[in-house]
C-alpha cells in the first residue's frame, strides 16, 4: 500500500468517528481527578478525611467517655498537665495525652468528640444556608424585575450587619442553645449564596442552551433547576466549602461567647470558653481545642481553594 | 402558488425596542406566509431584523423588546394571544428552532441523549425509558454514528457538524409542522455545511415541514430555498421565488448583493461592495431605507426616495419589491 493511499484511509477512518472520543466520562469524575492532582486540594481532601474518620469513629478511638469524670475512677487532678507514655511520663500514671480539664475529663476523648460536633454543625448551617440561599438566589436572578427586588434587598438587609454581631443577635433573642446556634449562622451566612447563586444564574441564563430549552418547550421552572442551576453550581460549590470552615468558626466563636453549645457538650468553642481564665496555669486546655479548631478550618479552606482551581475553565491545569 | 391554507401567516409584525437612544425598530411591518412543505429564505446582512423575526414567532423576544403590532398566526391559532403555558405547548413540538451555534445551544452539563429525550417526556408524556428509546430513534435518523455510545456523550466531546444533527434531532423529534432554522450552518465549515443541509432538506421532505432559513448566504438561498425575503433594516424590501430572484433581481439591494458573491473562474480585482452601512434602527431615514446607499438612485434620481417611504408592491406575479424606481412609473 502506497503512502498516500495509507493516509487517506488514515484520513477516511477519522471522518467516520468524527467526534468520538473513546469512553464518555462523567463531568464530575473528571473534576475529581482535576482536584487531586492539586496540592491544595489534596491536602486538604487528606484533613477533612481524617477528620471524617475521627467523628464516625470518635466512640471506639477515644479512651475514656468525653462526659464522664474521674474523679475515684483515677488518681489525677483537675487541669493536670499532659501525660504521655512514650515521652517519659511516669509508666504508673494513667495516660492522658492531652491532659485533665477544669472538671477530671479526659481533654483528649473530649477534643475527638468535638470533631464530630464542628463537622455536624459545619454540614447543618451550610446545608440549610445552601438550600434556601441557592432557591431565593436563583429564583431572583432568573425572574428578575420586582421579585429580584423584593429578595435582594432583603438580603442585603442581612448583609448590612457583621454577621456575628447579628448571629449573636439572633441567639440573644431566640435563647443560647446549640439548635439556635445553628440558625442563627445559616440565617447570617445565607445571602452570600444568595448572591453568588443570582450572579451565577445571571450569566447563564443568557446563553444559547437556555433559550434553545424554551423553544424546546420547557416550563420556567424546568429550565431554572434542571437546565440553569446546574450551569451554575461551580462558584456555589467553592463557596459553600469555604462556608463550612466560615460556619465552625462562627458556631465556635457563639461558643465561646456562652451562646453556642452548652456544657457540657464537647464543643471546642465551649471548651475554649470554659478554660481561658487558666490560659497560663494550663496552657494544654486552650491550645488543643484551639489547634484543632484551626486545623479544621484550614482543611476546608484548602479544599476549598482547590475545587476552584479544578472547577474553574478558565485557569490553566498544566 | 399554492393554494391550500398557509401553515403560518405572518401579518404586518413589528417588534421594536427601547434603548436609551431611543426605539430601534427591528422588525418593521413584515409580512409573509408560510405553505406545507416549502422553504422560505429570509436573507440580509446582519443586524436587518432577521433573527428578531424568528424569535418574535417563536415568542421568545429579549427584554426590553416588544411586539407593537402585528398578527402571527399558526394554521388557526393567534400566537400572539396565547398565554405562556399555552405557547410552550406549541414550542418544540408544532413549531421549532434551530439555532446558529451547535456548541453554545446545548447544554453542557447534560449528555445529548438526555436533552434529546427531554423533548419526548415534555410534549409526549413518555417515560424515561420509551424516550430515550425515541432519542435513539431521531439520532439514527439525523445520520450519527454509533448512537447507542454517542447518546451518553456530552456536547463538548462532539464536534460541531456533529452537534448541529443533535439539535436537528431535538427540534425534529416530535415532527413539527413548522422549522425555524437561524443560520443553522453559519458556525459549522464548508464540507459539514454541505452535510448538514443535505440533511435538513432530506428530512423536510420526510416530514414535510415547512421551513424558515434565515441565512446571509446567497448560495444556501440558491440552494436551498422555494421563496426568498430580502430584508433590509427590518423590513422586506424583496420577495420573489428563488428562480425569479436570482434571475431578475429588482430592488436595488438584492442587486447589489448578487453582484458581491465572488463568482469562481471571474477574472476579478476587487469584490464589489455596498458602500456604507446598514443606518442604525434608531434612527432610520426618512424616504426609503436603502436610499443613502443605493448606487442606482445616482443614475435615475427620484425624489421620492429622500422623502416618501415606499410600500413593498406586486410587481408581477408572486415578485413583490419595495422601490420607487420600479414602481413609481
Amino acid at each position: 500500500m502506497s503512502a498516500l493511499s495509507r493516509a487517506s484511509a488514515q484520513y477516511s477512518e477519522k471522518i467516520d468517528t468524527e467526534g468520538l472520543l473513546g469512553d464518555p466520562k462523567p463531568m464530575w469524575r473528571q473534576a475529581i481527578s482535576r482536584l487531586l492532582a492539586i496540592r491544595s486540594g489534596q491536602i486538604g481532601l487528606v484533613i477533612i478525611l481524617i477528620l471524617l474518620f475521627i467523628a464516625a469513629f470518635a466512640d471506639v478511638i477515644s479512651p475514656y467517655n468525653p462526659q464522664q469524670v474521674l474523679i475515684g475512677v483515677e488518681q489525677v487532678k483537675k487541669r493536670d498537665a499532659p501525660c504521655v507514655h512514650f515521652l517519659g511520663c511516669d509508666t504508673a500514671k494513667p495516660q492522658h495525652i492531652m491532659g485533665i480539664d477544669g472538671n477530671v475529663r479526659d481533654e483528649y476523648s473530649r477534643v475527638l468528640h468535638g470533631t464530630r460536633v464542628s463537622l455536624t454543625i459545619g454540614l447543618t448551617t451550610v446545608s440549610a444556608a445552601l438550600l434556601f440561599g441557592v432557591f431565593f438566589g436563583a429564583v431572583s436572578g432568573y425572574f428578575g424585575g420586582w421579585i429580584d427586588m423584593i429578595i435582594m434587598r432583603l438580603m442585603d438587609v442581612i448583609l448590612g450587619f457583621p454577621s456575628l454581631l447579628l448571629a449573636i443577635a439572633i441567639v440573644a433573642v431566640l435563647g443560647p442553645g446549640i439548635q439556635n446556634a445553628l440558625l442563627a449562622i445559616s440565617i447570617v451566612t445565607l445571602p452570600q449564596y444568595a448572591r453568588v447563586t443570582r450572579a451565577s444564574v445571571l450569566s447563564v441564563k443568557e446563553l444559547d442552551f437556555v433559550a434553545a430549552s424554551k423553544v424546546m418547550g420547557a416550563s420556567h421552572r424546568h429550565i431554572l433547576f434542571f437546565r440553569v442551576l446546574p450551569n451554575a453550581m461551580t462558584p456555589i460549590v467553592v463557596l459553600a466549602t469555604l462556608g463550612i470552615a466560615t460556619a465552625i468558626l462562627d458556631a465556635a466563636g457563639l461558643s465561646f461567647l456562652g451562646l453556642g453549645a452548652q456544657p457540657p457538650m464537647p464543643e471546642w468553642g465551649t471548651m475554649l470558653g470554659s478554660e481561658r481564665n487558666q490560659i497560663f496555669s494550663a496552657p494544654h486546655l486552650v491550645f488543643f481545642p484551639g489547634i484543632a479548631i484551626m486545623i479544621t478550618v484550614l482543611g476546608f479552606n484548602l479544599l476549598g481553594d482547590g475545587l476552584r482551581d479544578a472547577l474553574d475553565p478558565r485557569l490553566n491545569h498544566s | 402558488m399554492n393554494a391550500a391554507a398557509p401553515i403560518l401567516t405572518v401579518k404586518d409584525l413589528s417588534t421594536w425596542f427601547d434603548t436609551r437612544a431611543g426605539t430601534a425598530k427591528a422588525v418593521d411591518g413584515v409580512s409573509f406566509e408560510l405553505h406545507a412543505g416549502e422553504t422560505l429564505c429570509v436573507v440580509g446582512e446582519s443586524g436587518c431584523g432577521k433573527s428578531i423575526t424568528a424569535l418574535s414567532i417563536m415568542g421568545l423576544i429579549p427584554r426590553p423588546g416588544r411586539i407593537v403590532n402585528g398578527q402571527i398566526l399558526f394554521k388557526e391559532l393567534d400566537l400572539l394571544a396565547l398565554k405562556e403555558r399555552e405557547f410552550a405547548k406549541v414550542r418544540g413540538n408544532r413549531i421549532s428552532m434551530i439555532f446558529q451555534d451547535p456548541s453554545s445551544a446545548l447544554n453542557p452539563v447534560h449528555t445529548v441523549g438526555d436533552q434529546i429525550a427531554e423533548v419526548f417526556t415534555l410534549h409526549m408524556g413518555l417515560s424515561s425509558a420509551e424516550a430515550h428509546k425515541s432519542a435513539l430513534g431521531v439520532m439514527k435518523a439525523v445520520g450519527i454514528p454509533d448512537p447507542e455510545t454517542r447518546m451518553k456523550a456530552y456536547p463538548h466531546e462532539m464536534s460541531g457538524g456533529m452537534a448541529q444533527r443533535i439539535m436537528i434531532a431535538m427540534a425534529l423529534a416530535c415532527e413539527p409542522e413548522v422549522l425555524i432554522a437561524d443560520e443553522p450552518t453559519t458556525a459549522l465549515d464548508v464540507t459539514i455545511q454541505a452535510q448538514i443541509l443535505e440533511l435538513m432538506r432530506d428530512l423536510q421532505d420526510r416530514f414535510e415541514t415547512a421551513t424558515i432559513l434565515i441565512t446571509h448566504d446567497l448560495g444556501i438561498v440558491a440552494e436551498m430555498a422555494d421563496r426568498v425575503a430580502v430584508m433590509y433594516a427590518g423590513q422586506v424590501v424583496e420577495f420573489a421565488d428563488v428562480v425569479t430572484l436570482f434571475d431578475n433581481p429588482q430592488h436595488p439591494y438584492t442587486r447589489a448583493l448578487m453582484r458581491s458573491i465572488p463568482t469562481i473562474g471571474a477574472e476579478q480585482e476587487m469584490l464589489e461592495v455596498i458602500e456604507g452601512r446598514v443606518p442604525p434602527l434608531t434612527n432610520l431615514p426618512k424616504g426609503c431605507r436603502f436610499a443613502p446607499r443605493c448606487a442606482e438612485r445616482k443614475e435615475t434620481p427620484d425624489p421620492r426616495c429622500e422623502t416618501e417611504a415606499p410600500e413593498l408592491i406586486d410587481i408581477a406575479a408572486a415578485h413583490s419589491c419595495r422601490c420607487w424606481l420600479r414602481t413609481g412609473q
